[in-house]
């Protein structure tokens, strides 16, 4: 009886470490070998206090036109197929119920839609930093995605409908180095 | 070793000090008059748990923060590496514990909740390296998950404790995401078997009776939030049944009174309270518009859950009746005959009567409740009886048409016959 207690024990521990390891795995793949997408930010921002500070990322491609005829219902999963404009960023240019066979995608979640568009939750929309460090990124990140300027933009990999944040850039910096030179 | 631990071993040698003629009978004799009773076994301190547990709180949260300090000057693969630390560390504790100090509560409480709390906290800290977006109640459910066979494995209470309210909060968030959020019962009933065990074998009471207030409170919220689709349809139906449940089983059930306590009280006083409900007509009218059997087949799992627990009412209101508990009858009533009121809708049955037979209840339920605390002299039920009657009166004065002038004269007649009563009793009391 106590050796088997004890299997269900060490049974557990490998299922708790199994969680975030695979949650791990799955993200370095994408990292690793993913394809570099930039995406344009919009400004917004809440705060979650359970899970570290964060900036929250608004991000202008996760407004998709409404594809004619395609039925949707609250939290719904669906692909996103992705393009790169003249200016080299990233936006969805359709929407597909299946994965794509063909080109980047994105899985993601419908949050909100009407008959011209559809909001998605993309797979990435914070940012999460130090405590100090968030609200001078947070600052910095709304002074610069006005409407007016938008230089902020994060880099993404994306690798089988998987997308893994890389990267808050300002002004083309990354975001630790443009407060650092905002500093000095 | 302390006086009194002294003094039990020195009970316990004295038999073989005068088998082996060491000492005579009648030094042993003057000895344990000398000393007195035997100190009684002393319980396992429950500062010594508490302690324990917060200890481990601490412990856990310090690591946290101290990983957080230097979060940016780390590499993604040295993050990564540092987010198993506290599940690592919470292992190993708990690993230990199980192995060398199984017997001892204390260690199998701390280490369990330090290891649960860890888990949380990997995750947190994997989701931060990564930048994952927010799926908090998949975060939170997962979470969960992982920690509850702590429960059985090291016999520990406090990750129950912490487990009822992580699902109802899982419940909660589910609601607003659509998730299936029935499966919260499944959820719910997982440390129940730990549970029942420790309230069978009345071993640490104060632990039973904490986790009886805890679970009893997270189904009462789990059940409005389980059904939240068909919440309009079905609240009053439900809630009655749940708390006619409570109520009735455990005042047939023998367990320690501390263990039925948070459901007697959440019982009756839920019930009171939804009754009160029903005294107004507003109410009614939106029964009217969401007619019990208007949901239809898509509300089965609400339906089945409802007769459950209606069944489950019902089957413990006959043993009441059987055994002439004419109070908790009276309560064990309430969800039946709302019930048949609102099968047979306005139609059949118009809202006046439903709102003169709600009031006459009520009027019935607190006079009982009055007469039964005025028989036994027991001042709290004498009080409870005058507070359901006040209530009901209050809430027919606030929704009347009377004058303010009379309304506020009714109110101090009411606060005035509450205090004369209990100074009656009172002077009852000190005469007898």
């Amino acid at each position: 009886m106590s050796r088997l207690l004890g299997l269900a024990l060490a049974i557990l521990f490998l299922l708790q470490l199994a969680v975030p390891a695979s949650m791990i795995a799955g993200r370095e793949m994408t990292l690793r070998h993913g394809k570099q997408y930039r995406f344009r930010t919009a400004p917004v921002d809440p705060y979650d206090p359970f899970r570290g500070r964060y900036v929250s990322l608004n991000l202008v491609a996760s407004r998709v036109a409404h594809p004619e005829g395609m039925e949707l219902a609250r939290r719904q999963r669906v692909y996103a197929l992705l393009a790169v404009d003249e200016e080299g960023f990233a936006y969805c240019r359709d929407l597909a119920v299946d994965p794509p066979t063909t080109g980047d995608y994105l899985a993601a979640r419908v949050s909100w839609w009407n008959k011209k568009h559809v909001d998605l939750k993309l797979p990435f929309d914070r940012y999460y930093a130090e405590e100090d460090m968030a609200p001078e990124i947070e600052r910095a990140y709304r002074s610069h995605s006005r409407r007016d300027k938008q230089e902020a933009y994060i880099t993404v990999r994306v690798r089988k409908g998987n997308g893994v944040l890389e990267e808050l850039y300002i002004e083309d910096l990354p975001v630790s180095e443009y407060l650092r030179r905002q500093a000095g | 070793m302390s006086k009194r631990d002294g003094i039990t071993w020195l009970y316990r040698e004295l038999p073989e000090l005068v088998r082996s003629r060491v000492l005579d009978e009648t030094t042993a004799e003057r000895l344990r008059e000398h000393y007195g009773p035997a100190p009684r076994q002393r319980r396992k301190s429950l500062g010594v748990v508490i302690c324990a547990a917060l200890g481990a709180l601490l412990v856990g949260l310090g690591i946290i923060l101290l990983l957080a300090h230097n979060w940016t000057e780390l590499s993604r693969p040295q993050r990564t590496l540092l987010s198993f630390a506290p599940l690592l560390l919470g292992q190993a504790v708990a690993g230990w514990s199980w192995l060398k100090r199984r017997s001892s509560i204390a260690w199998c409480e701390g280490a369990a909740t330090f290891l649960l709390l860890a888990v949380g906290a990997s995750i947190a800290l994997v989701g931060q390296t990564y930048h994952i977006s927010g799926d908090l109640p998949r975060f939170v459910l997962v979470w969960m998950l992982l920690g509850v066979p702590l429960v059985y494995l090291l016999r520990a209470a406090l990750p129950a404790l912490l487990y009822w309210p992580g699902v109802t909060w899982w419940c909660v968030l589910g609601a607003f995401d659509r998730l299936p959020v029935m499966f919260f019962w499944l959820l719910a009933a997982l440390p129940l078997p730990f549970w029942w065990q420790l309230v069978r074998s009345g071993q640490r009471r104060l632990v039973a009776a904490w986790m009886a207030w805890m679970l009893s409170l997270c189904l009462a919220v789990g059940l409005g939030f389980s059904c939240y689709s068909f919440f309009e349809d079905f609240w009053a139906p439900l809630y009655l049944s749940l708390f006619a449940v409570y109520f009735l089983l455990f005042g047939q059930l023998s367990v320690p009174s501390a263990v039925g306590r948070p459901f007697r009280l959440l019982g009756s006083w839920g019930t009171v309270a939804l009754l009160l409900l029903l005294t107004l007509k507003d109410v009614w009218r939106s029964f009217a518009f969401n007619p019990l059997l208007g949901p239809g087949r898509e509300a089965w799992p609400q339906y089945l859950l409802l007769a459950v627990l209606l069944l489950a009412a019902i089957g413990l209101l006959t043993r009441a009746l059987a055994s002439r508990q004419w109070m908790d009858t009276l309560f064990g009533l309430a969800p039946p005959l709302v019930i048949l009121q609102l099968l047979a809708g306005p139609q059949r049955l118009a809202t006046g009567i439903s709102l003169i037979l709600a009031n006459l209840y009520l009027l019935f339920l607190g006079g009982l409740v009055l007469r039964d605390g005025l028989q036994s002299g027991g001042l709290p039920r004498i009080n409870a009886g005058l507070g359901i009657l006040s209530a009901l009166i209050a809430v027919r004065f606030f929704d009347s048409q009377l004058p303010f002038t009379v309304r506020g004269v009714l109110f101090i007649l009411i606060g005035l016959a509450f205090l004369g009563v209990n100074l009656l009793v009172k002077r009852r009391e000190v005469s007898v």
